[in-house]
């Protein structure tokens, strides 16, 4: 009787200092993220005080206005926008294509080209950054959405992706409609993509945030202020002489609402999906 | 459909089904494998924004290894891997052990864990620059133990410690999830065994799930070692690689050399060296999956 008691409060105690480490760690994780966000609506000269001022004294919620008044985070934003969006769209599209193609066609050199896929895949972009660039160049992309969106629009993984969700649809839908007389293409459309909404649900979703994400390439195209992104843009304005840093607070908390809204709403299937896919784009 | 007509049936849907892969393969060719091998040509060649690129042989790659900054970035890349992966191990492989003892609001510590990698690196990079500043964020901290204003950015001894906590805050909720997702693949009985052992908490620890963790660790490792050769976003952000060449990484090496001072034939080579590096990586992971049979 009483060894069960005592076995039942060390269990108790057990729990109790389990949930206090849980806490002290998401306290961890929490505490950056709300003294950003105060941050962001205090007045310049309480940003950096000794003790920190936990309550701001007064709330500046302009803020979050200034930066698209004085400078061009309207455009950032609307360039940031443009791109995720159109790089997204146009992956769907042609990755679906490509992934069609290899999961439900059997051709000469089908699998040379799985394996071109494969190899692509495993090299990372940054590798070839200094001929890609050239091409660019030589393009006439530099400083266009052309030069922003059209080298990053179809990844080698959104095609596998693809591919190995296709692989699993029964051959007989494409037959019944072939039978019916439907064109190729419209096959593909009216009767693949509809029943491939899960597999192009969650790319859709990681295109779009590594794309709302992505530094390095826009940093290299785009040199004019008209053409940056939001990440380009805002370590050209951390790089000023004079940043206001609460503004600078603010234009970083419009930076991860997309991908917030996204996390809080999405939670359980973006962890796993992420913890899936492996290695951040 | 008649038995004649079938073969040309047959052909045009081959090409059909070819037809619809060309728009990634014209893609693929020009934005990806394309670039890849130029850079393997440029590599043997002197190439600077003057000139048109001149075949000079090894010459880059013998340059390569006498040069000291790219010994220096190779030390710094190495120096960061280490520190950072084997913080986020054990940090991760704490945090995921706690969340896995059925506690309460389990999955709200989940997402508060695992939020910071949603987050884009250039962001976190820009408001961590900000915390270190004197007055930021974390001298608050510091000097709460007492502990005065640590330069954590400006000086060559801290900054690239400066630079792996940030990564390890914006990384280790996702691998402690991953840690998490290994743990629950454990059976209980083979816990439970342990148990009626007597096995210590330690020594069940290290005796029985490390080893049955195995894969996923390793997994953890061969990931991580490649995305921390790839993303030197925090370093071009928060130091610029300095101060002096403290923080410069491999990867913001080779930025520097072909983009700002336009040596494009030597970046090339030292992207080469790189992409053998990761390759290497990437061939081990694959290896070891088709070992483990996942």
């Amino acid at each position: 009787m009483l060894n069960k008691r005592i076995a039942k409060i060390h269990k108790s105690i057990n729990k109790i200092m389990l949930i206090t480490v849980a806490s002290l760690f998401a306290f961890i994780f929490l505490l950056p993220m709300v003294y950003t966000f105060i941050s962001s609506l205090k007045s310049i000269d309480e940003i950096f005080t000794i003790p920190v001022q936990w309550i701001p004294k007064e709330i500046h919620p302009e803020n979050f206005i200034e930066p698209f008044a004085k400078k061009n985070f309207g455009i950032y934003f609307m360039n940031s926008v443009i791109v995720a969006v159109t790089v997204t769209l146009a992956e769907l599209f042609f990755s679906s294509l490509g992934g069609y193609s290899l999961a439900k066609f059997d051709y000469r050199g089908k699998n040379s080209l799985f394996i071109l896929v494969l190899v692509t895949m495993m090299v990372p972009l940054e590798v070839a950054l200094v001929p890609l660039a050239i091409i660019v160049r030589n393009l006439g992309w530099m400083n266009t959405y052309r030069g922003l969106i059209i080298p990053v629009m179809i990844s080698p993984f959104a095609i596998f992706w693809m591919r190995q969700f296709m692989i699993t649809i029964p051959k007989d839908y494409a037959e019944a409609g072939r039978v019916d007389g439907v064109g190729e293409f419209r096959i593909f459309l009216k009767l693949i993509m509809p029943m491939c909404q899960p597999a192009l649900g969650a790319l859709a979703i990681f295109t779009f945030m590594g794309n709302w994400n992505r530094l390095l390439w826009p940093l290299i195209v785009a040199s004019t202020d008209r053409l940056r992104t939001i990440p380009v843009g805002l370590v050209a304005f951390e790089g000023e002489f004079f940043t206001p840093f609460n503004e600078l607070f603010a234009m970083a908390i419009a930076a991860i609402i997309p991908t917030l809204i996204f996390f809080l709403f999405l939670r359980g299937k973006l962890i796993k999906g992420m913890a899936m896919v492996g290695i951040k784009s | 459909m008649s038995e004649l007509a079938a073969p040309a049936y047959m052909r045009r849907l081959k090409v059909t089904g070819f037809l619809f892969f060309l728009p990634a393969l014209i893609f693929l060719l020009i934005f990806l494998l394309g670039p890849i091998i130029t850079a393997i040509a440029f590599s043997f060649t002197k190439y600077t924004i003057l000139s048109a690129p001149k075949f000079v042989g090894l010459k880059n790659y013998l340059r390569i290894l006498t040069m000291p900054s790219f010994g220096n970035s190779l030390k710094v890349t190495g120096i960061y891997i280490v520190a950072r992966l084997s913080i986020i191990l054990v940090l991760a492989f704490f945090m995921a052990i706690v969340i896995n003892q059925n506690i309460p609001f389990s999955s709200f510590f989940q997402a508060v864990y695992f939020m910071p990698y949603v987050f884009p690196l250039a962001v976190t990079s820009i408001i961590w620059k900000l915390f270190y500043r004197p007055f930021g964020l974390i001298e608050q901290i510091t000097s709460l133990f007492g502990i005065g204003f640590i330069p954590w950015l400006s000086s060559e001894k801290m900054a690239l410690a400066g630079i792996t906590i940030t990564t390890v805050w914006s990384a280790v909720g996702y691998y402690s999830i991953i840690i998490l997702a290994g743990l629950q693949t454990i059976p209980k009985d083979v816990l439970e065994a342990a148990v009626i052992d007597g096995a210590g908490n330690l020594k069940r620890f290290f005796s029985v799930i490390l080893p049955l963790m195995r894969p996923t660790l390793f997994y953890i490792v061969v990931v991580g070692t490649i995305n921390s050769i790839r993303g030197f976003t925090p370093f071009l952000v928060m130091t610029g690689g300095g101060p002096g060449e403290a923080t410069r990484p491999i990867g913001l090496l080779i930025y520097d050399y072909g983009f700002v001072h336009l040596r494009m034939g030597l970046a090339s080579a030292m992207s080469v060296v790189t992409l053998a590096i990761i390759l290497v990586f990437t061939l081990i992971q694959r290896r070891f999956y088709r070992y483990e049979g996942t």
